[in-house]
C-alpha cells in the first residue's frame, strides 16, 4: 500500500488540510480524524468557508439513507447457530476455606478447619490405637489411609503437620497428590 | 460483576458461552445487516451475510487473536469480504443474462419525482464504485473511526481519504440537479 501523495502533504492543522478533511469527511467534527479534531475545529471557527456549507450539504443527504433493522428472526437465527459448547466452562464454587473465612475471618481460615479436621481424625485414630498394634514396624502402630474429598486449597502440600497430641501418642498426616485427582492423607499414629 | 472486555468475551464464545454470544449480537448483528444493506442494497441478502459473518466468528473466536483490531472491525472486514463475494457473483449473473440497460436519460431528477428522498440517495450510492462506497457507508453510517474504517478495507488511513474525497465527489456530480430538491424535502 504506497501513500497518496494527495493526502497529508498538508501541513497538520492547516486551513489546506482543513480543506482536505472536509471533502473526505463531510463537515461534521466527530467524524474528523480524531488526533487532528480539536486543531481543525478552532481553524474552522477562525475560516468560515463555503466548502463547510457545501460538505454539510452532502452530510445531510447522506443522513437521509434510512436506518436498518433487524428481525427478532435473525437474531434467533444467528444464535441457534453457536455451536455446542466442546469446552468445559469451570464452575468457581465456594471453598471450605472461603466458606470458613466469612465464619472466622480474624485469623486464617486453615486453623479452624484444622481443628475441624483434627478432631475426626483424633476420633478416628482413638479407635485405631486400641486395637492390637501392628508388629512390622516397631516405631508406628498403625498407618491407615483415608481418602478425602479435597475442597480445602490449604498450602501445606508435602508437609509434614502435626495436627494434635494425646498422652503420647502422636498424630501425624502427610498430604500428597494421587495422579487420580484424589487428595491422600496418610494418617501416622506413631509413639512420641 | 461480569468482565465483558471484547477479548474475555471471546474466550467465553468459544467456550459456546450462549450469553457472550448474545452480548456480541446485541452489539453487532444490527451494524453488520445495515453494513450489507447498504454495501448490496439488498436487505435479503445483506441478512444472509451477517448469519454467515457471525457463523464465522462463533467457529474462529477460540483462534480470534485481538492484534490491535476490535471485534467490531473484524466483523466488518468479514462482511465486507462477503459482500464484495456477492456482488461479483451477482455481476457474473447479470453478465450472463444481459439485463436491460438502465435509461441513461433517466436522471436522478426524473427519479425524484416518482420516489423518496432516501430511495434517491440510496440509488446514487448505489451508483458509486463498490470501495467508494463502502468507505463512505463505514465512515458516514457504521460510524467508524477513520483508522477502523482503513482497517475494515486493509488500506491505510491516506487511501480511505482519497476514497472518500472521491466518492463524495461522485455523489455530488451525481446528484447535482436534484440537490437542491433533495435538500428541500429533507
Amino acid at each position: 500500500m504506497t501513500k497518496n501523495p494527495e493526502y497529508h502533504s498538508a501541513p497538520k492543522a492547516s486551513l489546506e488540510r482543513l480543506v482536505q478533511v472536509l471533502a473526505a469527511y463531510g463537515a461534521e467534527p466527530a467524524r474528523w480524524p480524531a488526533e487532528e479534531r480539536v486543531e481543525l475545529v478552532a481553524i474552522a471557527s477562525e475560516y468560515p468557508d463555503a466548502r463547510m456549507r457545501s460538505a454539510a450539504q452532502l452530510d445531510t443527504v447522506l443522513d437521509a439513507l434510512p436506518a436498518v433493522g433487524i428481525s427478532a428472526d435473525l437474531t434467533q437465527k444467528v444464535i441457534a447457530a453457536v455451536p455446542p459448547s466442546t469446552v468445559m466452562v469451570p464452575v468457581i464454587k465456594p471453598t471450605l476455606t472461603e466458606w470458613l473465612a466469612d465464619l472466622w475471618s480474624w485469623e486464617p481460615a486453615w486453623r479452624p478447619a484444622a481443628a475441624l479436621a483434627s478432631v475426626v481424625l483424633i476420633g478416628i485414630a482413638l479407635g485405631v490405637v486400641s486395637q492390637p498394634p501392628a508388629q512390622d514396624h516397631p516405631a508406628i502402630d498403625k498407618v491407615v489411609e483415608i481418602e478425602i474429598v479435597w475442597e480445602t486449597d490449604f498450602d501445606f502440600t508435602d508437609d509434614e503437620l502435626v495436627i494434635g497430641y494425646a498422652s503420647d501418642v502422636e498424630f501425624t498426616w502427610d498430604i500428597g497428590f494421587d495422579p487420580a485427582g484424589i487428595e491422600m492423607a496418610s494418617f501416622v499414629v506413631g509413639n512420641m | 460483576m461480569r468482565d465483558d472486555s471484547e477479548h474475555t468475551l471471546m474466550t467465553q464464545v468459544a467456550a459456546g458461552d450462549q450469553a457472550a454470544c448474545r452480548i456480541f449480537v446485541d452489539r453487532y448483528l444490527g451494524q453488520i445487516v445495515a453494513y450489507g444493506t447498504r454495501l448490496l442494497g439488498d436487505r435479503e441478502t445483506a441478512q444472509d451475510v451477517a448469519q454467515e459473518t457471525f457463523t464465522r466468528l462463533w467457529t474462529h473466536a477460540a483462534r480470534w487473536e485481538p492484534r490491535g483490531v476490535k471485534v467490531g472491525a473484524w466483523l466488518h472486514r468479514i462482511a465486507h469480504n462477503l459482500c464484495i463475494d456477492s456482488l461479483r457473483k451477482r455481476r457474473e449473473v447479470l453478465m450472463d443474462e444481459l439485463p436491460e440497460r438502465a435509461d441513461p436519460a433517466c436522471s436522478a431528477e426524473d427519479e425524484l419525482h416518482h420516489q423518496d428522498v432516501s430511495v434517491v440517495v440510496a440509488a446514487a450510492m448505489a451508483r458509486l464504485p463498490e470501495r467508494q462506497r463502502a468507505a463512505i457507508t463505514l465512515c458516514y453510517h457504521q460510524e467508524l473511526g477513520n483508522i477502523e474504517a482503513a482497517e475494515v478495507l486493509e488500506i491505510t488511513v491516506e487511501a480511505l481519504e482519497s476514497l472518500l474525497t472521491r466518492g463524495r465527489r461522485k455523489l455530488r456530480e451525481i446528484l447535482q440537479d436534484s440537490l437542491p430538491d433533495l435538500l428541500g424535502e429533507v
